[in-house]
């Protein structure tokens, strides 16, 4: 097991940002999903032993961690962390990918070897002697995991390696983080928004939300207000136009999540009457292992689950004007 | 300084314009580390440095800030008088300055001489601030 982490508690001033328990094993790769202020950062920095935590037990390769007496040196050159926003050494490309083997005492052939290998991995050979503070975000996010990688590490921790990047970028990055983990058996663990990125690439998948794992997945989560309509039917209403109906005592400033498996859809030329409905348009129809994921354009994306025999019935194509339906009953309200 | 026999030495300019200068560099030195992105500092200690690697890297990105510094002290130093004429006592071939020249000629009413050390005291500032400034927009670029 690689790592194994029993009621870990990171608190910033008197509140508890992370409060998890989990496991990894070895060469795997795992996605963390969740919203912002989730404290998938903050347990990323945990497990690249950055970050002391508040209390609990972490074990790495079976052996607990003691953030007072362990050698954090020694882990943290085996345990490396990508930022969201890496940044690098205002120098060159090559001496940015060879700072970890000059701090490991490597000789130089050996170093440019090494440099020369992850650069032509990472697709950034060519830029070897070029500055690497003039690089674009995708060029800097690259050479921050040759750099990464530079290290040897047993795993890689990235925090949204693909948040900021171009899609040609972001493929580049998928593929690498793919290679590093069949090729060189490092394991992987990555965090994103992005339910399909985390589908692809990874082998299990934690939602995390408010600094616990969850058993749900938090997806469609949006901000607004509740307000009532002239009838005295509850409405959550996003950016002053969008109604969505829901069931709560609540009122104000909230934050709902739309459980993308709770929305009934019907074509736009269907006669349907009766429920309270929104118009989107399907902009995205993705294959899910048991269903087809649909991002909807309602004003907002929203991401939907419909099934094999829906999409067959109703023939939807990317494109299609639909009606969506909304039980208040799978709207969580935060 | 002169129960230590260091009275009126080239030693004794030197503690002297030290003590001076350091509150000088010590705060424009800290103001510039301080600047330093945190992430620095993150991406040292996960890429296995320790820390005195790290603050080798913190301080290698605060290069400019901290040359900063050493130019505004170096001009601060240059033009000192008061301490290089009590601790140093211009004695000639020994502890005289060009400060201290020039406030001789001064008060000796050669004008023209001390008008000249300063020109020539002005020229090597000049110089020494050009060359500075010239190593830092190379590096910077």
């Amino acid at each position: 097991m690689l790592y194994e982490i029993k009621n870990l508690i990171k608190n910033y001033n008197g509140r508890n940002v992370l409060d998890i328990s989990l496991s990894l094993e070895k060469g795997r790769v795992l996605g963390l999903l969740g919203p912002n202020g989730a404290g998938k950062t903050t347990l990323l920095e945990v497990l690249a032993f950055l970050l002391r935590p508040t209390s609990g037990e972490i074990r790495y390769r079976n052996k607990t961690v003691d953030f007072e007496k362990t050698d954090l040196i020694q882990l943290r050159k085996e345990a490396v962390l990508v930022q969201q926003k890496p940044i690098l050494f205002s120098a060159t490309v090559l001496n940015n990918v060879e700072f970890p083997l000059k701090i490991r005492r490597i000789e130089k052939k050996e170093r440019e070897r090494i440099v020369n290998e992850l650069l032509y991995l990472v697709g950034m050979e060519k830029f070897t002697h070029a500055r690497a503070d003039r690089l674009s975000g995708g060029e800097t996010q690259r050479v921050a995991i040759a750099r990464a990688l530079a290290c040897s590490p047993e795993v890689i921790l990235m925090d949204e390696p693909t948040a900021s990047v171009d899609v040609e970028n972001q493929i580049i990055i998928e593929r690498i983080i793919r290679e590093i983990n069949r090729h060189k058996g490092i394991s992987v663990i990555f965090t994103t928004h992005d339910m399909i990125q985390a589908s692809r690439l990874a082998d299990d998948i934690l939602f995390i939300y408010e600094g616990r794992v969850a058993e749900s997945i938090h997806e469609n989560i949006f901000s607004g207000v509740i307000e009532k309509d002239l009838r005295g039917e509850t409405f959550f209403l996003i950016q002053d136009n969008l109604k969505i109906p829901i069931q709560t005592s609540k009122s104000g400033v909230v934050r709902i999540s739309i459980d993308p498996g709770g929305v009934m859809i019907s074509k736009e030329t269907d006669n349907a009457q009766g429920d309270y409905h929104v118009r989107g348009r399907v902009i995205q129809l993705t294959d899910e292992k048991a269903c087809i994921r649909a991002l909807v354009d309602i004003g907002v994306p929203l991401s939907i689950f419909i099934s094999r025999e829906m999409i067959k019935d109703i023939l939807l194509c990317i494109g299609d004007e639909i009606r969506l339906v909304f039980n208040p009953e799978r709207i969580e309200i935060f | 300084m002169g129960s230590m026999g260091l009275l009126y030495t080239t030693k004794a300019m030197i503690i002297g314009q030290v003590i001076l200068i350091l509150p000088v560099i010590a705060t424009l030195t800290i103001s510039a580390v301080s600047r330093i992105d945190e992430r620095y500092r993150k991406t040292a200690l996960t890429l296995g440095a320790n820390a005195f690697e790290t603050a080798f890297v913190i301080v290698r990105e605060a290069r400019f800030g901290i040359i900063a510094s050493i130019i505004v002290a170096f001009g601060r130093v240059i033009a000192e008088v008061g301490i290089a004429m009590m601790l140093g006592g211009n004695a000639r071939g020994f502890t005289r300055t060009m400060t201290t020249a020039m406030a001789l000629e001064f008060d000796k009413g050669e004008f023209t001489m001390s008008v000249a050390l300063g020109v020539v005291l002005l020229l090597i500032s000049f110089g020494v601030n050009l060359v500075f400034n010239y190593f830092q927009g190379k590096t910077g670029d």
